[in-house]
């Protein structure tokens, strides 16, 4: 019978330059695929200590059964790599096409290896690789870097993943890029830069055959049912981002005072209006744009027309990053902040942790920590452009700023460690864990460091659950770990969680594949990911302490009615204790052989020693 | 914007590809965008392409005289290969004003949109209306 799975990954060794094809065995199969198989790669093949920017770390490109085919809301690809930012470590997600282009070329996997002794880049034509110099491509932009790469293989269609000039400079959390979709976080694209790999470019035209027609088309029509139901809704979430884009929930997170505001010293932007999503569709044309199959459009394409941007276009700025390197930097300047977002996608640079660095940076300036930043300040976009620029150059301070905001804090000095914002030396994530204790809980306890992508937003920002409140916050936390990880081996979509309940993707998976998980079997195969990454962290020597606030979550809001502390040590101490025994782990937050041998992980238990 | 058949408003495309999926699969009963009838191309910033058959406003239908064999012709309201006599030579496909006529790999014949006989699959799949069908009588 057919499945939508190739059952096939595709080695790509840099330092020999050379291609295999592999099957992929059924006990790797049973990780399903995308963040389950790219972190079982990963695990058992990059060992404890390994460089994150030396040749033994790899970078795994995996997509999943419901890539390329009609399932609405599944059209992510994922990154697994070690981080050179944590140290941890790093799954990382992008939308778009590039995901089908890799099943369709006949992959479920691309695992890269080694690394190149000159630039190059990495073409993908179905089953034929071939390797060619990036030479005359040093120092480009990502988009700049597509369009020529598509232009040396003539073929327009290609769709290439890149590194701007913070991947090449190694800069710990610069991304890779691909048709302005971002895999951010922890620094996937310095890995490609540390490889030598300034580009991966693929093409494929095979066709994407299901296991069960009948019963696939009539889950997708079901799917997307309840997608078009929720998007007709014009106040429901779906229903703003497909509008307006992700950016429209800044309003209410705003007035609901948590939105972080100059370094989460304020919870309340009293200038978010002149930067949310309205602000930027009344600037700009706006255009709305899709991930395959998705109906929901979230994307946003603006492009500015006239003043001194003109000519200039950009997906963006989304959500997050109207926090991070706007109300975070007190960034009111709309061409500003869009420039910053463009500066941050051409050199390839994640934005949540640019904007931590940065307003650590410009914190510490005020409290004259920063040598010659008597000119740094909150609200002044050149400040922030001159920051990032300097940034993915790694000149002068940048140099400093590249190494994340945990270690650039500690070479500040004084108390600048106090308020970076950061856990795991990653950025914050727009949210702010002293108004929403268990989203706070998720950030500390991220494998990847300071992670919204499985937290308990909806429930506390919309008052579901008291978002002040530590009890039953560690429950809330595992499960929806879990659940996002099983989602996660599909790809879906961050959102797809929200409006398909599991049965869908459990269906889907089932007529895609014929591979059968009952409710509970599929989030433990959540729970078992989310184990494994544990393991290879803990044989990092990650613990407890790691699993931590900065300082400031200890303090009180400013310019709230209260000068009493929202968030207590011993309550931070109260959602880890219970947190690490929901998830059958030891005091110190490593899992205990038992419950290793529980979930199926037994043979990991030795690398615990 | 056109005036009959199939009405397209390039405006409107998020580029999803959720036609080109529905096509691929009521042609050949499998998810492909790359052998669809009907395909969104991207030309960022700017609006994509819309690249489907409309031989109702193609000027001189090109396709049907540049044909060595014959093999086109438009038949009830719809452009008819014959696959019998199409000989897979291609001349067709780059004199197509609208990038709608295409080779299939599987076969090396000639294909483009039928209109699915006078109910197009894209149609439905379009989420944003950017496809809109009116019938004119004419198609099957």
């Amino acid at each position: 019978m057919p499945s939508s799975s190739r059952k096939t990954l595709l080695r790509i060794n840099l330092s020999q330059r050379t291609a295999k094809e592999e099957e992929i065995t059924p006990e790797l199969l049973a990780y399903v695929g995308g963040m389950g198989i790219g972190t079982k790669i990963l695990v058992d093949e990059v060992p404890a200590g390994a460089d994150a920017l030396g040749a033994e770390n790899k970078l795994i490109f995996a997509v999943g059964p419901l890539t390329g085919t009609t399932a609405p809301m599944f059209a992510q690809t994922s990154i697994v790599t070690k981080s050179p930012l944590s140290g941890t470590i790093l799954n990382s997600y992008a939308g778009g096409t590039l995901g089908t282009e890799i099943k369709q070329a006949g992959f479920d996997a691309l695992v890269i290896e080694g690394a190149a002794s000159e630039p190059v880049f990495v073409f993908v034509d179905g089953k034929k690789v071939s390797f060619h110099s990036a030479e005359e491509l040093k120092g480009m932009g990502t988009s700049e870097t597509a369009a020529h790469v598509r232009r040396a293989i003539s073929l327009p269609d290609a769709k290439v993943v890149s590194i701007g000039l913070a991947g090449e400079n190694r800069v710990r959390y610069a991304c890779a890029v691909s048709e302005h979709r971002v895999f951010g976080r922890g620094g996937a694209g310095a890995v490609m830069g540390s490889k030598n790999l300034k580009a991966i470019a693929v093409y494929g035209d095979r066709a994407v055959s299901v296991h069960n027609a009948d019963a696939f088309n009539k889950t997708v029509e079901a799917a997307l049912g309840l997608i078009n139901t929720e998007l007709e809704n014009e106040f429901s979430l779906l229903g703003q981002f497909s509008r307006h884009g992700t950016g429209s929930g800044v309003g209410l997170v705003n007035e609901r005072h948590a939105l972080a505001t100059r370094n989460h010293r304020f919870s309340f932007f009293d200038k978010a209006n002149e930067i949310d999503a309205t602000a930027y569709e009344n600037a700009y044309p706006t255009r709305a744009v899709s991930c395959h199959a998705c109906p929901v459009h979230c994307g946003m394409l603006r492009r500015v027309t006239d003043g001194p941007l003109k000519g200039l276009f950009s997906r963006g700025p989304e959500y997050e990053t109207m926090y991070a390197l706007g109300t975070n930097l007190e960034i009111s300047d709309r061409d500003g902040l869009f420039k910053a977002n463009d500066l941050c996608d051409q050199n390839g640079l994640d934005t949540l942790t640019m904007g931590a660095v940065l307003g650590m940076t410009l914190e510490a300036a005020e409290n004259g920590l920063v040598k010659n930043g008597s000119n740094l300040s909150f609200g002044d976009p050149t400040s922030i452009l001159g920051l990032i620029e300097k940034t993915a150059k790694r000149e002068g301070i940048g140099d400093v700023l590249a190494e994340g905001p945990g270690i650039a804090a500690e070479s500040f000095g004084g108390n600048a460690s106090d308020y970076a914002m950061q856990i795991k030396n990653s950025g914050y994530a727009a949210w702010m864990p002293r108004r929403m204790k268990g989203t706070g809980l998720s950030f500390a306890t991220a494998n990847r460091g300071a992670c919204h992508k499985r937290a308990p937003i909806g429930a506390e920002i919309m008052g579901f659950v008291d978002g002040n409140s530590v009890e039953n916050k560690a429950a809330m936390v595992k499960e929806i770990q879990d659940k996002v990880n099983a989602y996660f081996t599909l790809v879906s979509c961050r959102f797809a969680e929200f409006v398909l309940p599991p049965e869908i993707p459990i269906q889907l998976l089932e007529a895609a594949t014929g591979q059968t998980f009952s409710e509970a079997e599929f989030m433990q195969l959540g729970e078992r990911i989310w184990n494994l990454e544990r393991v290879f962290n803990a044989a990092e020597g990650f613990r407890r302490k790691d699993d931590q606030f900065p300082a400031r979550e200890f303090e009180a809001i400013e310019g709230e009615d209260s000068d009493e502390p929202q968030l207590s040590r011993e309550e931070a101490d109260f959602m880890l204790d219970e947190y690490y025994e929901q998830r059958g782990w030891d005091n110190e937050g490593v899992p205990t052989s038992s419950h290793l041998a529980e979930i199926g992980l037994e043979e990991y238990a030795q690398r615990l020693g | 914007m056109d005036s009959s058949l199939l009405i397209l408003d390039a405006t409107q495309c998020v580029e999803c590809d959720l036609c080109s999926l529905a096509c691929s699969l009521t042609k050949t009963g499998e998810a492909n965008v790359k052998i669809s009838r009907v395909r969104s191309i991207k030309k960022w910033p700017e609006f994509p392409d819309l690249n489907v058959c409309r031989h109702w406003k193609c000027d001189g239908q090109p396709c049907i005289h540049v044909c060595p064999t014959e093999a086109i012709e438009l038949d009830d309201g719809v452009l008819f290969v014959d696959s019998m006599l199409c000989n897979g030579c291609g001349e067709c496909v780059p004199v197509c004003p609208f990038g709608a006529i295409h080779i299939s790999e599987l076969d090396w014949k000639a294909y483009a949109c039928d209109l699915c006989g006078g109910s197009p699959a894209c149609v439905p799949a379009c989420p944003t209306d950017a496809l809109l069908f009116k019938g004119n009588g004419h198609a099957k």
